[in-house]
């Protein structure tokens, strides 16, 4: 990203924030932007992943059926068949991972758009996880596992932590790794990056995975928090995880956005909802609004493709 | 009409791209019914001469006359209307709509937004009869074979009744009895009174269409000429104009070198049959032919791009067989495509990042990027190419092609790979950066890199290379070394007819 586009939407940001502070008293206090981050972290684990899988060239829908799929596999595993909590853990972002990765090597290997691969996956998923719950919700009774979603480390919500972490690490994977570089490169000239050496069906595949993971854990988060395994989880979770990424710059055509960019995105969204929460903003006018968001960001990147192609 | 009225009359006609003169003061003159045949290298000028005369580009100085009429063409739409078509060489079909759809795109009848498939399939037809060919009008064009394609194209052009049709390499993708067919096709049509711009590479095609000639050299009419009186000597001499061959000095003999990349027994079905050749170290080695002759597909052949090739590939003496790109790059082989744009550069990454890509994980961490050596990495290659950018961020789609290309090249240099195959590195350069390049493609050669060169300008062959095959319907024909390396003399081997 570019300087500037960084410093627009930093104001924009900025101005959210003022309006809504002076609009709400409770706005800007310790308490609400600490739940702010908490409810961030529910769809911006996702939006960051999903940056990557952007740039790449490709999307991922299904993340909101992942989620739901992971947390009822979670519930199956631990109340029906008694695995030990670790172990299922590992289990679900494994099967998380494998999916994610199907997903790519369709793309990679037989050419099938992630679009289409990822709708069929987002109603397959779904439906998987509402065969295996009975699409009831399958209470789980563990202290420590509880304290993954709701709990507190030096009075931050334990998910703000996740959201931090994820973030350092795609941040880091993006700007530091060969293996970040080359995604831009696929993403912006898949046919010369192809030719330079770079492995694209490996690339595709990966970033594939990666997202698949963090709608993983976004599902354990959720998990966590609800004390249940449930496959009603996450719906939408695919709109705000694609919008941020949108908001923060990501061309879908590929080649461009960055984590930075999208870690804006992700605050902006989560400030606004969070807004119009305080201001009793009519549910319904609150879709409109988010809908109405997402079109505008993508105005403003056309707009501004179209400006510095003319330069 | 008055037959002594010319049809069409460009007078002066001058085209400047920046500094480049791409035409000046153009003189054409075409009678009405006939058939000329516009000859020229690469860059000549045919292109912008007749993408004046079709009005999608605007001249700079001159006038086009049609039928007396003086034009100024808004764009190629006015000049459709106004009775100049053109068919390019790239189809502009749509695969999954009707022969007849197609050929009357952009001007469906309808009413209230509903096509009247009636009226539209006679006008098809009548453009189809126009033609004289037999076409299943409802079949999608994209299940037909091409040289039927052609000929929907074509019969799109003559639906708005055009009194000049142009014609680009109509048959360059197009086998010799469908050749055949469409020349006559062709002639029929100039009989019944529409003029004809035929632009084409093969010379055999000529005396078959064309009443005459008109050749082309560096932005200049430079001969028209009746065809009776051409014969391929002296189109070949005139196509190819005075070349003056610079530094050919420095060239060396490297047939006693080790041999760096050598092929044998190369073939694909319908493109290349049996060819064979040494690549020494230090050695830069031609490979001249026509467009459709096969030499795109050699490298891609080589560098494992295609599946369908037979034939064996030794680097340094040891076969590669199942040969991919990144086979390739650790056998330090490296190509360089012809399409820069879509296969060269990421326009929207820095320079920097453009030229380290392949040297990632080969000269370079696998995983972790080390930003010191990779910077220095960079700017050395930027430097050690004369890149002009501001920055090694800077975009490279923003730079010159020149400078494109050089960043396309610098990325196989600073992964140390020691074969370059060069598709086309020159196409679409300014003069300046060309020389920069040939100088560049020498010096690699002298500090012990082998490259192999391919080049629509066969001028560029003796500045460049020091031996070079020609290269004809997908076999290789001659070999040329040191002095006997002219423009000329592969001109005229390569437009050769295969009997």
């Amino acid at each position: 990203m570019k300087a500037w586009d960084g410093i627009g939407l930093l104001t924009v940001l900025v101005l959210l924030y003022v309006v809504l502070s002076i609009a709400s008293p409770y706005f800007f206090t310790m308490d609400n932007q600490l739940s702010i981050l908490q409810n961030a972290a529910f769809f911006g684990i996702v939006a960051f992943a999903m940056t990557l899988v952007i740039v790449s060239g490709e999307i991922d829908i299904s993340v909101g059926s992942m989620a739901a799929l992971s947390s009822s596999m979670l519930g199956v595993f631990v109340v029906n068949h008694g695995v030990p909590m670790p172990v299922a853990v590992v289990l679900v972002i494994g099967s998380a991972a494998l999916i994610g990765a199907g997903a790519g090597a369709m793309r990679a290997y037989f050419g099938v758009p992630t679009f289409i691969a990822t709708l069929a996956l987002y109603l397959a998923l779904k439906g998987l996880a509402q065969l295996l719950t009975n699409n009831f919700p399958m209470p789980i009774d563990s202290e420590r596992f509880f304290y993954w979603g709701d709990g507190r480390v030096l009075g931050i919500p334990v998910p703000a932590l996740y959201l931090a972490a994820t973030f350092l690490v795609l941040v880091i994977i993006s700007k530091k790794t060969v293996f970040g570089r080359s995604i831009y490169a696929v993403g912006g000239n898949a046919k010369a990056a192809g030719l330079s050496g770079i492995n694209v069906r490996r690339i595709k595949i990966l970033v594939m995975m990666i997202v698949a993971i963090t709608a993983a854990i976004t599902g354990l988060l959720q998990t966590a928090l609800l004390a249940s395994g449930n496959s009603t989880i996450a719906v939408g979770l695919e709109f705000d995880a694609i919008a941020a990424t949108i908001i923060g710059g990501a061309a879908l055509s590929g080649g461009k956005g960055s984590i930075i960019g999208t870690v804006m995105g992700v605050l902006f969204i989560a400030a606004l909802l969070n807004g119009m929460v305080l201001l009793s903003v009519n549910p319904y006018a609150q879709q409109v609004v988010r809908g109405a968001v997402v079109l505008a960001a993508v105005l403003v990147n056309v707009w501004r493709t179209r400006k510095s192609s003319l330069e | 009409m008055d037959a002594a009225v010319p049809v069409l009359e460009c007078r002066n006609l001058s085209k400047s791209y920046g500094p480049v003169q791409a035409l000046s003061a153009v003189d054409f003159t075409l009678h009405r019914g006939e058939v000329r045949a516009l000859l020229g290298k690469n860059g000549a000028g045919k292109s912008t001469l007749v993408n004046l005369i079709s009005g999608s580009v605007r001249p700079d100085d001159g006038t086009i006359r049609l039928s007396g009429q003086e034009v100024h063409w808004d764009g190629p739409g006015a000049a459709r209307a106004g009775g100049i078509s053109v068919v390019h060489q790239e189809f502009s079909l749509v695969p999954g709509l009707t022969v007849a759809e197609n050929i009357t795109m952009g001007r469906w009848p309808a009413r209230g937004g509903f096509i009247n498939q009636d009226r539209l399939l006679v006008e098809a037809q009548r453009a189809l009869d126009m033609l004289g060919v037999d076409l299943p009008s409802w079949q999608l064009v994209g299940s037909l074979p091409i040289a039927q394609q052609q000929m929907v194209e074509i019969a799109k052009a003559l639906v708005d009744d055009p009194e000049v049709l142009i014609l680009d390499e109509p048959t360059s993708a197009l086998n010799a009895t469908e050749v055949d067919v469409l020349l006559a096709l062709i002639r029929r049509l100039a009989a019944t009174g529409v003029t004809v711009i035929y632009v084409s590479h093969r010379m055999k095609e000529i005396p078959q269409v064309a009443d005459r000639m008109t050749i082309m050299r560096d932005g200049r009419e430079v001969a028209t000429l009746g065809i009776e009186e051409a014969n391929p000597e002296r189109v070949a001499a005139l196509i190819a104009g005075e070349v003056t061959d610079v530094a050919t000095a420095t060239f060396h003999d490297r047939s006693e070198a080790p041999v760096a990349l050598s092929v044998s027994g190369l073939a694909i079905d319908g493109i290349l049959e049996d060819v064979s050749f040494d690549l020494h170290r230090g050695e830069v080695l031609g490979i001249a032919g026509f467009l459709g002759s096969g030499r795109t597909e050699l490298l891609e052949a080589i560098f494992g791009l295609r599946h369908d090739v037979r034939g064996e590939v030794c680097v340094d003496g040891k076969p590669v067989r199942r040969r991919k790109p990144r086979k390739m790059l650790a056998h330090r082989v490296a190509m360089t495509s012809e399409d820069r744009k879509h296969a060269g550069i990421v326009p929207a990454l820095g320079v920097g990042e453009n030229v380290v890509l392949t040297a990632r994980g080969r000269v370079l961490p696998r995983f972790w990027l080390r930003g010191r050596a990779e910077a220095r990495l960079q700017a050395e290659t930027i430097a050690q190419l004369a890149i002009r950018t501001s920055s090694t961020a800077q975009e490279v789609g923003t730079l010159s092609g020149g400078n494109q290309q050089k960043a396309v090249i610098g990325r196989a240099l600073a992964a140390q790979m020691q074969v370059l195959l060069l598709d086309e590195p020159t196409r679409g350069i300014d003069v300046h950066a060309k020389t920069q390049i040939y100088g560049l493609i020498r010096e690699l050669a002298l500090s012990g890199h082998s490259a192999i060169f391919i080049s629509s300008e066969l001028e560029e062959m003796p500045l460049v290379c020091d031996r070079v095959i020609v290269l004809r319907a997908g076999r290789s024909c001659e070999v040329l070394a040191g002095d006997q390396v002219s423009a000329e003399r592969i001109l005229a081997l390569t437009m050769k007819e295969v009997d």
